[in-house]
């Protein structure tokens, strides 16, 4: 799983309008739960998809992002979308992903 | 009664993946066919972390995957990927799978480590932080 910290808080939303900006139209970003819960899914087709979610911890903030689908399908989004969304995130935020 | 077993492997260097990654979803495959295998799932943890947990229907069933291929090969490439690699088994009434925190609670109480070369401290010690999962229902 990518993870990708950052100096700073960063918010969901300011994260979601950083992955619009970057994946493009292509690619879909949508906010689900709420609280602690909450998190962003990437969706590029039904098939590849991710999930991206956020601890705070003092003054940095680390994102997570999961591959979406089941077993073999969330191992191969792990491998594809999840590391371009992490990509994505570092590069909007000015870091370097950790695998 | 079913017997779980959990797989915790560390990759040593991030550039292994593209090579690990072959490997491992070979070996979920072929878990998900085998005879006996009652589930398997797998999750991609921080630090370059892979678990993996399968349900099966007794041990011997367990151990005829555990020794035919490709598992039988890609255990022996372990010391070539990993430097933490620890492994645990238990048999429970249930047939499904534990969830990731509980089958960390068990790895780290009970696991038992593989002989590596370039092991960490940890491999040893079994000081493993809890896995890091996605929201629930965020799939």
């Amino acid at each position: 799983m990518p993870t990708v910290t950052v100096e700073g808080p960063v918010t969901l939303q300011q994260a979601a309008a950083a992955l619009h900006d970057k994946l493009g139209s292509r690619y879909e970003v949508t906010t689900h739960g709420s609280g602690a819960q909450q998190a962003l899914k990437v969706k590029q087709s039904a098939a590849s998809t991710a999930t991206v979610h956020l601890d705070q911890d003092g003054n940095a903030t680390t994102f997570h992002v999961h591959g979406g689908g089941l077993v073999i399908s969330r191992m191969v989004n792990e491998f594809g979308i999840a590391k371009k969304v992490a990509d994505a995130i570092a590069e909007a935020f000015g870091t370097r992903p950790a695998n | 009664m079913p017997v779980i077993v959990v797989t915790r492997l560390r990759l040593r260097d991030p550039a292994l993946l593209d090579e690990f990654f072959t490997d491992a979803v070979a070996a979920i495959e072929q878990a998900m066919k085998a005879e006996g295998n009652l589930g398997a799932d797998a999750l991609a943890d921080a630090d370059n972390a892979w678990w993996s947990v399968t349900a099966w229907q007794d041990r011997h069933q367990m151990q005829t995957y555990v020794d035919t291929e490709p598992h039988l090969g890609i255990s022996a490439r372990l010391d070539h990927f990993c430097d933490e690699a620890t492994f645990v088994d238990w048999e429970q009434a249930s047939p499904n799978l534990p969830d990731w925190q509980t089958s960390w609670r068990h790895l780290t109480a009970d696991g038992k480590a593989a002989e590596l070369t370039r092991p960490s401290a940890a491999n040893q010690t079994r000081d493993f932080p809890p896995p890091v999962e996605p929201p629930p229902g965020s799939d």
